[in-house]
Formats: structure tokens, sequence, C-alpha cells
């Protein structure tokens, strides 16, 4: 499962870093809020 | 035996909504706000014999507004004399180039060939998508988003939003480069991200469609904005709504888990069934209920948003007839310098050195808002932190004045320095006192897609019983007739629960 995890995040991030600069930046701001989902779902 | 069915905290527009359709319902409703002005941002006062909009200067889409009258059993045509804006505005690009954006489609289709006219092709197309998407998701503004199953719900009767995925998922800057591809074209239609508080290039692609909203006409109400919530409150007292002014509630009164009543700043407690809050989501939870109220969850959750942007003011009166042409003058720059300044200027607590905004030339509407022979005008300001790097917004004050009419006078209002009569600039700081707004944030919190929908702090409260939440920092988000709609939604639940 970690392995997994480890996996995807890797992906992800070199998907990001590889997009245009305007991309980049629009998904990296959803990255940097998703681990706040969970508890906003719940406010 | 409760004092009231319902208490209301706070008289914005999304606070007066709830409350005239709670009494409506034939509650008992108590409104209570903190203010002796109502309409919270929708609000307009008078200084000198010049009446000013403290925020919201224009109307989209009358219609959502509209259902609210409807509700009550009248219509805004009958209750607020609204004058139609056409050209809905006039874009003065960095470069000098002018642009006037009729309410009619092929007239700015004709404004945008004098210009670029490989782009009249994509502007047709751009209008076609989006009238597709809100013919296809009209009920969004009215439906709830608290949980997976209201998702579910919004999505079914919403079918465009399930086949839009492409505008929610790309930025505001993607679509209108799909569209447009004249640089001076995509600079006219780009600011309109800063209305949802982003940049183009982090606000979500589907708010594209405020562009394209503007054509169905938009609208001034006679006598400042402060008509609107005027209007609601006139009908809801008629509907026995009771409204109290400058009454600053305390605290939330929280028992078992449930609110019971709220105790006013002067010691005074009210009890009620039912307590509706329409101040800032963290200022309900932190301030007037209490930390020890909420599980460790809804206090990550709660921390967790980041605020949406402050728009510091300049509120002018002028004794000459200004040479615009439009009652908005959107004086925008170009796409990458928008951007830019989101980064390296508003990310590090900066200022604009050459600011760049809307001009609301709010009296060649109605010219009843100023003296004879004067005018009025107020400039929305490039977006601002309510720090301030190396300085402090009271000091810098005077200096921003100066240069803004100086730059004004310059480059696109020609006469103006002459002519003020009076100035006041409303800082971030300003907003936050007046309105007691958190950081003085106009949309309460940024309206990104992490922070939309089932990610904003719930309509009906997810740990306190028998409260709700209406206004800017719920959903469905920010901006006067939105705002009026998380009105609607709460009326809705309440009274399908009933």
């Amino acid at each position: 499962m970690k392995m997994i995890l480890f996996v995807v995040l890797i992906a992800v991030v070199v998907l990001v870093t590889m997009m245009p600069k305007s991309k980049r930046r629009f998904w990296w701001e959803i990255i940097r809020q998703a681990p706040y989902l969970i508890p906003r779902y719940f406010v | 035996m409760t004092d009231y069915n319902v208490i209301v905290i706070g008289a914005g527009c999304g606070g007066l909504s709830v409350a005239s359709q709670m009494a409506k319902q034939g509650r008992k409703t108590l409104l209570l706000e903190q203010s002796e002005l109502i309409g919270g941002c929708c609000s307009t006062y008078e200084n000198n014999g010049y009446k000013f909009d403290l925020g919201a200067s224009i109307i989209e889409d009358p219609a959502s507004i509209d259902r609210l009258f409807n509700r009550l059993g009248t219509s805004v045509f009958k209750e607020v004399d609204l004058i139609s804006c056409d050209p809905t505005y006039t874009v003065i690009t960095r470069n000098g180039t002018k642009m006037k954006f009729p309410s009619s489609i092929e007239e700015t289709a004709k404004e945008i060939a004098k210009v670029s006219p490989e782009d009249v092709k994509g502007f047709h197309d751009f209008c076609e998508k989006f009238k597709g998407f809100l013919d296809g998701a009209k009920e969004f503004f009215y439906m709830p988003a608290n949980n997976l199953s209201d998702m579910m719900e919004i999505v079914k009767k919403n079918p465009a939003m399930g086949k839009s995925l492409g505008l929610i998922f790309s930025s505001y800057q993607d679509v209108i480069s799909k569209y447009f591809k004249n640089e001076t074209v995509r600079e006219s239609l780009s600011y309109q991200s800063l209305f949802i508080g982003l940049p183009p290039e982090l606000c979500q692609g589907l708010y594209a469609l405020i562009p394209y909203l503007e054509h169905g006409g938009m609208y001034y109400s006679k006598g400042g904005m402060g008509e609107i919530p005027q209007a609601i409150k006139r009908v809801g007292e008629k509907l026995g709504l009771e409204v109290r002014t400058k009454t600053p509630v305390a605290k939330v009164i929280i028992r078992n888990k449930k609110a019971v009543g709220v105790k006013l700043e002067d010691g005074t407690e009210i009890s009620a069934d039912i307590i509706i809050s329409d101040i800032h989501a963290k200022s309900l939870y932190f301030n007037l209920i209490g930390e020890e109220h909420l599980p460790w969850i809804v206090k990550a959750g709660l921390r967790s948003y980041e605020p949406s942007i402050n728009a510091p003011m300049l509120y002018m009166g002028v004794d000459y007839k200004p040479p615009l042409e439009s009652h908005h003058t959107l004086f925008t720059i170009p796409v990458k310098d928008m951007n830019d300044y989101w980064w390296n200027v508003y990310e590090k607590d900066g200022y604009a050195k050459e600011p760049f905004g809307i001009i609301s030339w709010t009296s060649g509407s109605d010219p009843e808002l100023a003296p004879i022979g004067h005018h009025v005008l107020i400039i929305t300001m490039p977006p601002a932190r309510i720090r301030y790097a190396g300085s402090d917004w009271a000091k810098e004050k005077p200096a921003l004045i100066e240069s803004t009419i100086d730059y004004l006078s310059k480059k696109y209002i020609p006469g103006l320095k002459e002519h003020v009569k009076l100035a006041e600039f409303a800082t971030p700081v300003d907003f936050e006192r007046r309105l007691r707004i958190p950081e003085g944030s106009i949309y309460a919190i940024r309206q990104d897609f992490t922070s939309t929908t089932i990610f904003r702090p719930s309509s009906k409260s997810k740990c306190i019983d028998n409260l709700y939440l209406v206004g800017a920092s719920t959903h469905p988000g920010g901006g006067v007739p939105v705002t009026i709609c998380s009105g609607m939604i709460v009326a809705d639940m309440i009274e399908k629960q009933a």
C-alpha cells in the first residue's frame, strides 16, 4: 500500500513538473491544499 | 418556549435573504446587525452630499435576486429602480487600446473585430459554450452542497456540470486562451477572474462564464447599491421580520451541542429554536461559539482556509463631469502581469506601484448620487493583503490617494486632479474594522477548487445542531446574487425539515 502511494506521489510530482508554467501553478495550488480537503469536508 | 423561532446574525445580503424568507414562512424572526448600515459589502453611505457604494457597484444576474423577491410575493423590478448599464463596461488596456462591451453579443463581436477580426469566431464559440453550460447548470446556485449525496444531486440536476469537467479542472487563463488568440482581447476578458478573487492562472476555468454572463444585462440600483438590501428589509418587515441594527452579538449560546440562543455584547440573552449566521465562518466558530465546542477536525479545517482577496477602494467626489463612457471602466494590465502581481507583490504583502482595477462612475447612471454639477467616482484598486510589508496602511493612505489620483489623471480620467473635492481611501484594515470581516477579505474564503461546494463551510453546521450558515463563507460563495442564493438554500433546508 505504502509503495503504491509512493509511486502515485512521484507520478503526480513528475506530471506537474512537466506541465507548462501556468498549468503547473494551477495544479500545484490544488496539490498544496489537498491535505486539507478531509478536514474541510467536516466543517 | 423560546423568544424567537429564528435569530439571524448579520444583515448582509445572505442574512437579509434568509431572514425575510423565514418571516414569509411564518416564523417569528429577529435579524441582528452590529453596524448601523445593513447590506454588508452592498451598502451605500453618504459623505458631504456624495453617496458612495461601499463595495459592490453593479448587479449581474438580476434573475437570482428576482427569484428571492418572487418568493416574498413581489419582484425586484417592482421593489428596486434598476437602471440598465449598457455598455456593460469599457476596457482600457495598459497599451491604451479602448474596447466597449455592449450587452448585445453581436455588438460586442463588432467591437472585438476592430481589435482582432480572427477572434470573432472564438467569441461566438465562447458564448455558445457558456450558454450551454449555464442552461445545463441553472440550479447549481440554489442547491445545498453539504455532503457527497448533495453533490450527486447537483450533478444529476445540472447535467452540464458533469459534462464540463474540462472547465472545472482548467484555469480561467487556459479557457480564455483556448477561445481568443489576441493578447489585448485576452487582457480585456481576464480581469474578471479577480471578481472570484484569484488571478487568471489560479482561478477555475468555469468562472470564465462571467464575461458571458455580463451579456445577460448589468444593472445599477437608483439611489445606490444599498437600495437592494433596503428593499429586502422593507419587504421582510412587512412580513413580520424584526431588524435591530447597532446590536452586536457576543456569543452563540450552546447547550448539549445545540445552538439555543445568542448573547448580545450588552449582556442580553435571547433564545431561539434556530440560529442562522451571516458572518464569516471562522468568526462564528472561533469567536461566537468557542473552540471548546468544536471537534479537532473542524478546528483543523477552519484554520486551513485561506482568506479571499481584499480590494482597497478610493471614493471620490468631483466637481466636473468626468470624461468617461460607461458606468464601469476597467483599466487592465496584461494577463502575465496580473499573474506576476499575484506572486511577486500580493503574496509578498506588497502593493501596486501603478494601479489597475475598476472605475465606477455611479453618478453617470444616477446623477442624484452627487450634488448638482458634481459626480461620484469609486476606484476598485488592485487586491491587497491586510499585512503591508515595510509600513502600515494608515501611514500610506495620503500617499496612495495622491499617487492614484495623479496616475488616473494622466492615463484614464483627464482633469481629475484639478476637480477632486473629496477623497477617501478604504484599506483592508478599514474593511476589517467597518464590516468585522477577518482580514477584510471581501469573499471571506478563497474560492478555489479546494474551498468550494463540499469543501466550503457547510450551510447546515456539522458539529452544532440548529445552526445554519449563509453568506460568502459558505456555499455557493461570495458576491451579491450568490450570497442571496445562500439564503434561499438555507430557507429551503429549514422548510423541508419542518
